[in-house]
């Protein structure tokens, strides 16, 4: 619970100062809450000296409105600091991550994580900015509370203050037991919704699959079981902690009834006024009420950690280019010189040296797995190689700031990525300063002019999240057509690219002409008789070079290229037939 | 209310816990307020002077004990069963979905997407836990407090509750100029609120993009003005609401304000007794907290209504009827007069055409021409609008569903696969088929040597939609489990376009396999290979432009000349060509 506080305090940061200062305000607030149980027991305390007289009516009026109104403006005030900071502090959060996000590899920016991401700064983030502060107030009172009703208590009498303070004492531990509780069964939980959503994305992805089977009926009875699973632990979860906030709740019932007992009882004997012992029985229903409330909010705050868990996460990322010096290049031969790298264990690529000369065509072939993508992706510094060295012009890449030496690349891969905005503002994005000419130029280098003129705004159209209004061809080569307008001197280009959309084949392979154009190009092929003139060709196995050279040379060898050449030309002459 | 009733009926039998756990929260609730009599008894006595022994002061206390642990007891039960009712409520909706998506045609399916089926099937029906299990039992508990207290208090005195009441008036006020004024500006958050996720969404998404053309900077604008924004919009939200908040929050449970200047002068006036007095104070103190939660209480009906609409949007999808024929006379498939319409516009226009047994029949033409819709018609995922879609001369829609599909093998470059081990997927094809079966088609489909490659061959888990393998891997796990299944009708939609390259010639050889004997519809776009077509069919805007053999077409149809040009053409394509040379 105090864990909670710090928690929140560090995380609001600079503002953390607002939600001490709502703190006191809300203690003093809390302490006006009292002011009406105090007025009627001055009442009281007047009707049994009888000298409560009619126009003290006027009096406690004028009290209990002044405490309104003063209850009123703090309240205003400490709420708002709290809503104020919470709303505060999430945005620039939001803000300095998605800072950091310019500069993290852009390996990290997979399908996968880009998921995980989102849900961390929309979702969890949002929660935390919902409710934290609702949370820690209620947090913050709750333990006020328990310091007042002591401190009032042990004004009266001691021995009333030291039954309160064994019973606040034994509802603590239970609260400690709730939390560890929470904590434990939480994760079984997330873990469950884990596996629900697995099942209904491969249940919901998979239908029409499981229908052609004729799986319907075991699909549906897997679906069930999963849900009934949910289910079934999700109500157990709310049972396990039934019991504990059952009891937690308890001990301020015993607090309450012994408090009351003991009263009554001095005063009994006379050892308490019957004033006193009155304003004791009020006060002591109300005080403990805050701390009671806090009763459900050990899983909510276990959730909200979790959260900021995962966010703190992300800031942990290594930043690649945190040393690179913003380098300016001049000549563009691309030199591999005994470059090994590997994401686990196993290496990808052992020992790779080439040298790709600047405007040559150089062709990565080899099987699928045997890390022609591989390398490309460093070029581009996707990940830094673990050892060996990439220089670009003679500039050792890893020296350079990811910035300058993207200045310099082009990339064209599968994936392609078209922003919510207009079509022209796409291809813009290749070169923010180009004029209008010039991004028609590009549109018609790259084929997709006409397309975009037939489209009701022309290069006003909008494109949908993600492009999802033009064909996978159409959104390839507006694509391409930011490339082109970029310019770059190397273009790193996946063939498959030219097949992904085979109606579109053609005119993505003339863009795909223009585009490396006078480039020095870094190729992975797939299909071979696109590559019959690169200057390299390099066949990898297994993240080796095995075979070097061009065409000609290497048709010779008989070795693995020829392999792979006659496999290509039975494939391409191959016909279906009865 | 309606609506709750509606959502409620989801929980099926188990719907009959929502009387109980209201019951229980009632008494909790009643419980709650039982003490301060008690109290208000033994201070009369003290007053009086009348108290008898110690031992009554302990009855006294253990009396309170009792209420409050009883209390906490009633509250603890009645919770726990208002949890299991409102969990059975979502695993009831849960089943709903799944049946549903069971139920609705392919089609669909499709077009609703299986993004937000997951987001109606986890997130949406989840977000009602927290209205079905607190919010609205609670609320209802309250409700029965408040009037209990209020009528109690009507009993003791009738003018210190009418001054009790009217401070609970009051207090209604500034929450419901909340509620108007929220609405007003309830649109401007909600609007920044998604307009902020979308641009969140964008800048991750995007980012790869971004660094490619250096424009982060600019692309961090946009994201950090969309924060920026939806943090105004919310502090302007938030501090209009907590005016009001703070006002009502204040003013509800402040009855004592009102009561206790009446009490003194009624008192004082001789027209009121001191019990009546101090036990309607304590009433006045408690009619705030159920007061308070009322007010919450109130705006979860609309949130309710909001929430369930987009899940019950989903199940309002109606149902694609099942047919109830078993057989069929042999395995032609026919089309007969077909018009098809989707969004409205005619996707197939009056089309007939015969594809006969152990034939192959091809369908060509341009993107969007409606080659893909035949064969999904085939398949069923929708119902064609006039004419019919037959199979060995019984229309599609009279067949049972089993029936059809036991019918046709679907080969696409979507290549679907469990998140289980390669040989549990391949049996799918044929339930109970032997381990040796499963090798032997795997050995057929070109995918035993790089399953035997595998630490754990067979028996590796292919990963959620099979990422752990490659397209061309995948690609061939399905063609096996196609030729386990042994289905008559064999349609291959663009299944040879690029899923591997590299292996494209061992995918080659798994399909020639597969089709041996069938009725064979195939889609494809490298003419090249279908040029042995017993029927190569020219589609052009939803309607047959011609058909025929290769040769036949080549001659007859200027539409097929072109499209075969323009394929030799890219066939031939090499990069750069003669510039470098």
């Amino acid at each position: 619970m105090l864990k909670f506080i710090a928690r929140l305090m560090r995380f609001s940061g600079k503002d953390a100062w607002k939600l001490k200062l709502a703190a006191v305000i809300s203690f003093i607030e809390g302490i006006l809450q009292n002011v009406p149980i105090f007025a009627a027991l001055l009442v009281i305390i007047r009707i049994t000296d009888r000298t409560l007289v009619s126009g003290d009516a006027l009096y406690v009026f004028a009290v209990l409105l002044a405490s309104i109104v003063l209850r009123w403006i703090l309240r205003r005030i400490f709420v708002g600091l709290e809503s104020d900071t919470a709303v505060y502090v999430a945005s620039r959060e939001r803000v300095r991550i998605g800072d950091l996000f310019k500069r993290f590899p852009m390996s990290y920016f997979t399908d996968g994580n880009i998921g995980n991401v989102t849900s961390v700064i929309t979702g969890d983030l949002s929660f935390a900015e919902d409710y934290g502060m609702t949370k820690l107030d209620e947090v913050i009172s709750g333990l006020i509370s328990l310091v007042i009703g002591c401190l009032v208590l042990l004004w009266a009498d001691w021995r009333l203050a030291l039954a309160a303070l064994v019973t606040c004492t034994a509802a603590m531990l239970v609260f400690r037991i709730m939390e560890r509780l929470a904590k434990e069964k939480s994760k079984i939980r997330q873990e469950q919704a884990a596996k629900l959503t697995g099942a209904a994305l491969e249940y919901a992805e998979g239908i029409s699959v499981i229908k052609a089977l004729r799986m319907t009926g075991s699909s549906a009875k897997r679906m069930d079981s999963t849900i009934d699973e949910t289910c079934r632990q999700a109500i157990g979860f709310e049972r396990s902690l039934l019991w504990p906030v059952v009891n937690y709740v308890n001990c301020y019932s015993i607090a309450i009834a012994a408090v009351i007992f003991i009263a009554f009882t001095l005063c009994f004997g006379g050892e308490l006024t019957l004033p006193t012992a009155f304003m004791t029985v009020l006060f002591v229903f109300q005080v403990f009420r805050p701390a009671m409330a806090l009763a459900t909010s050990a899983t909510m705050m276990r959730v909200m950690e979790a959260g900021l868990d995962r966010y703190e996460k992300l800031k942990e990322v290594p930043i690649i280019d945190a040393d690179g010096k913003d380098a300016d290049l001049h000549s563009f031969d691309i030199e591999f010189n005994s470059v090994t790298f590997s994401y686990d264990e196993k290496e990808t690529l052992k020992n790779i040296t080439f040298t790709a000369k600047e405007r040559s065509m150089t062709a990565l072939v080899g099987a699928s797995g045997s890390g022609k993508t591989t390398i490309a992706n460093l070029i581009a510094r996707f990940w830094d190689a673990q050892k060996g060295s990439i220089r670009i012009g003679g500039q050792d890449i890893r020296g350079m700031t990811c910035d300058s030496l993207l200045r310099c690349v082009s990339m064209v891969f599968q994936r392609v990525y078209l922003f919510n905005d207009t079509i022209g503002n796409n291809i813009k994005f290749g070169r923010p300063d180009a004029t209008d000419e010039e991004i028609i130029d590009a549109a018609k280098k790259a084929r997709c002019h006409d397309f975009i003129t037939a489209l009701p705004n022309g290069y006003d159209t909008r494109v949908g999240d993600g492009g999802s209004t033009l064909s996978g061809g159409e959104k390839q080569r507006v694509s391409i057509a930011r490339a082109i307008l970029k310019n770059a001197p190397i273009v790193l280009l996946d063939e498959a690219t030219a097949g992904v959309d085979p109606d579109n084949e053609k005119f993505i392979q003339e863009a795909i002409d223009e585009l490396v154009r006078d480039k020095t190009l870094i190729i992975i092929a797939h299909r071979l008789s696109t590559i019959k003139n690169a200057d390299l060709i390099l066949v990898l196995q297994n993240g080796e070079i095995v075979e070097r050279g061009v065409h000609s040379e290497l048709i010779k060898l008989n070795g693995q290229y020829t392999n792979l050449w006659n496999r290509r030309s039975n494939a391409k002459s191959w016909r279906i037939t009865r | 209310m309606k609506e709750y009733m509606r959502v409620l009926s989801y929980a099926g039998e188990d719907k009959r816990l929502m009387p109980v756990a209201m019951t229980l929260l009632t008494f909790s609730v009643l419980f709650s307020v039982a003490p301060f009599f008690i109290v208000g008894v033994a201070l009369n006595a003290f007053l009086d002077a009348s108290v008898p022994s110690m031992g009554w002061i302990a009855a006294v206390a253990a009396a309170i004990l009792v209420c409050l642990v009883l209390k906490n007891i009633f509250n603890g039960l009645g919770l726990d069963l208002s949890h299991k009712l409102a969990y059975k409520t979502l695993a009831g909706m849960r089943r709903r979905a799944a049946a549903k998506l069971m139920k609705m045609s392919m089609g669909d399916v499709q077009a609703f997407g299986a993004g937000s089926a997951k987001k109606v099937f986890v997130e949406n029906i989840e977000e009602m836990e927290l209205i079905l299990a607190h919010s609205i039992p609670e609320g209802f508990a309250n409700i029965i407090a408040f009037l209990a207290i209020i009528l109690t208090m009507f009993c003791v005195d009738w003018r210190m509750a009418l001054a009790g009441v009217v401070m609970v008036v009051v207090g209604m006020i500034p929450f419901a100029a909340m509620m108007v004024d929220g609405m007003k500006r309830m649109n401007a958050y909600y609007g920044a609120s998604e307009t902020m996720t979308r641009t969140i969404i964008e800048y991750i998404s995007g980012m790869e993009v971004v660094k490619v053309f250096g424009q982060q900077s600019r692309s961090f604008k946009k994201y950090s003005e969309s924060v920026y924004a939806y943090r105004d919009n919310t502090l302007d939200w938030y501090r209009a609401a907590f005016t009001w908040m703070t006002t009502y929050a204040i003013l509800l449970p402040a009855a004592l304000l009102t009561m206790l200047p009446l009490g003194v002068m009624l008192y004082t006036g001789g027209t009121l007794s001191l019990p009546a007095l101090v036990i309607s104070l304590l009433l006045g103190i408690s009619v705030g907290l159920p007061a308070v939660r009322i007010v919450s209480f109130f705006p979860q009906f609309p949130q309710l209504k909001y929430k369930s609409q987009k899940i019950e949007s989903m199940f309002a999808i109606p149902d694609m009827e099942d047919g109830s024929v078993t057989e069929t006379d042999g395995h032609s498939v026919s089309f007969e007069n077909v018009t098809f319409s989707y969004g409205g516009t005619d996707v197939i226009r009056g089309l007939s055409l015969v594809m006969p047994e152990n034939s192959i029949t091809a369908l060509v033409g341009e993107s969007g021409a409606g080659k893909s819709t035949l064969a999904k018609l085939i398949m069923r995922f929708w119902d064609v609008q006039e004419g019919a879609v037959k199979i060995g001369g019984v229309d599609l829609r009279d067949l049972t569903a089993d029936t059809l599909m036991g019918k046709i093998s679907y080969v696409s470059q979507d290549n679907f696969l469990f998140n289980a081990s390669i040989a549990e997927n391949i049996r799918h094809g044929k339930p109970g088929a032997s381990n040796a079966e499963i090798i032997e088609i795997a050995k057929a489909a070109q995918c035993h040597e790089f399953i035997s490659e595998m630490p754990d061959a067979y028996d590796t888990i292919v990963g959620a939609s099979g990422d752990k393998l490659s397209g061309g891997q995948k690609q061939r796990i399905c063609i096996a489990r196609a030729m386990l299944k042994n289905a008559p009708i064999v349609i291959l939609d663009e299944a040879m376009s690029f899923a591997d390259p590299e292996n494209e010639d061992r995918i080659q050889e798994a399909l020639s396999k597969l089709i041996i004997g069938k009725t064979v519809i195939i889609i494809a776009h490298r003419l090249s290979t279908i040029t042995d077509a017993d029927n190569i069919v020219l589609i052009s805007g939803g309607e047959i432009a011609a058909q025929g053999r290769h040769a036949e077409l080549l001659e007859n149809s200027s539409l097929y000349g072109k499209l075969w040009n323009a394929h030799i053409e890219s066939m031939d394509w090499d990069i750069g060509g003669g510039k470098n040379a």
